[in-house]
């Protein structure tokens, strides 16, 4: 099957956005006839990008995030991108439990669910100027 | 979200119902607090089978909750949970502390 497909989002960064975001993009996803597990898995992922840039990125006041995605053969690509902050210590972002929110409630496990759930994931960020996340995931990999 | 409570004997049972996220998770967070501080004696068990998503911000809450509990000398259970739902919790580990009822 030949397809080849992209999608824009912009929207401000506020948490009732959250679970709209995964919706859409879940959605989108659906043109790759995932199974139901393959997209919960990302829509996990995708909950946990842009709980991160809501959470992370803009601790003034909210700010934009755009999420973009783009289906090629057979495996969805989405790119999560915020323009606050930026991470200082990208490996220590990424490590298990690692949380510099003071919140008891943040588990710290953000980076670990979308590296268990998806194919690729990969960061780059630049202090001062916002933090891109990019997501792989192919589908059909499970058998 | 919402959630539902019932009380056995010696626990509580709480049903959580809809999607536990970050955006959730404060009111989750505020509404498991009230109800392990009402009834002070009793172990909490979570019941998730209406739950249909949660991410690691949930985990966060069932984790703080826990310790919570635990500081206290109580007891923390979940059951039912979905699918996803197992897959997050198998990543975080959490099944080393806090017990799945069958």
């Amino acid at each position: 099957m030949e397809n080849k497909n992209t999608m824009e989002l912009k929207l401000p960064g506020i948490s009732v956005n959250e679970g709209f975001a995964r919706s859409v993009v879940g959605a989108f996803a659906t043109q790759l006839n995932p199974t139901l597990e393959e997209i919960a898995d990302i829509k996990t992922a995708v909950s946990e990008a842009v709980t991160n840039a809501i959470v992370h990125a803009y601790p003034k006041s909210p700010g934009e995030i755009h999420i973009s995605a783009a289906l090629e053969g057979r495996a969805i690509t989405v790119v999560i991108t915020d323009f606050g902050i930026g991470i200082s210590d990208i490996l220590a972002a990424r490590q298990p439990f690692y949380s510099t929110s003071k919140d008891d409630s943040r588990s710290g496990m953000g980076f670990t669910v979308m590296e268990t759930f998806m194919d690729g994931v990969n960061v780059i960020s630049t202090p001062g100027k916002g933090t891109s996340v990019e997501l792989i995931k192919k589908i059909g990999q499970q058998g | 979200m919402h959630i539902r409570v019932t009380q056995q004997s010696r626990n509580i049972t709480a049903s959580l119902y809809g999607e536990l996220d970050h955006h959730a998770a404060a009111w989750a967070k505020d509404e498991l607090d009230r109800l392990i501080w009402r009834y002070r004696e009793a172990d909490l068990i979570l019941d998730l089978k209406n739950l249909s998503f949660m991410d690691s911000s949930g985990l966060g809450v069932i984790l703080g909750r826990y310790k919570a509990l635990k500081a206290a000398g109580r007891s923390m259970y979940v059951k039912n949970p979905n699918r996803q739902i197992e897959k997050v919790f198998n990543v975080s580990g959490i099944y080393k502390i806090i017990k799945k009822l069958k």
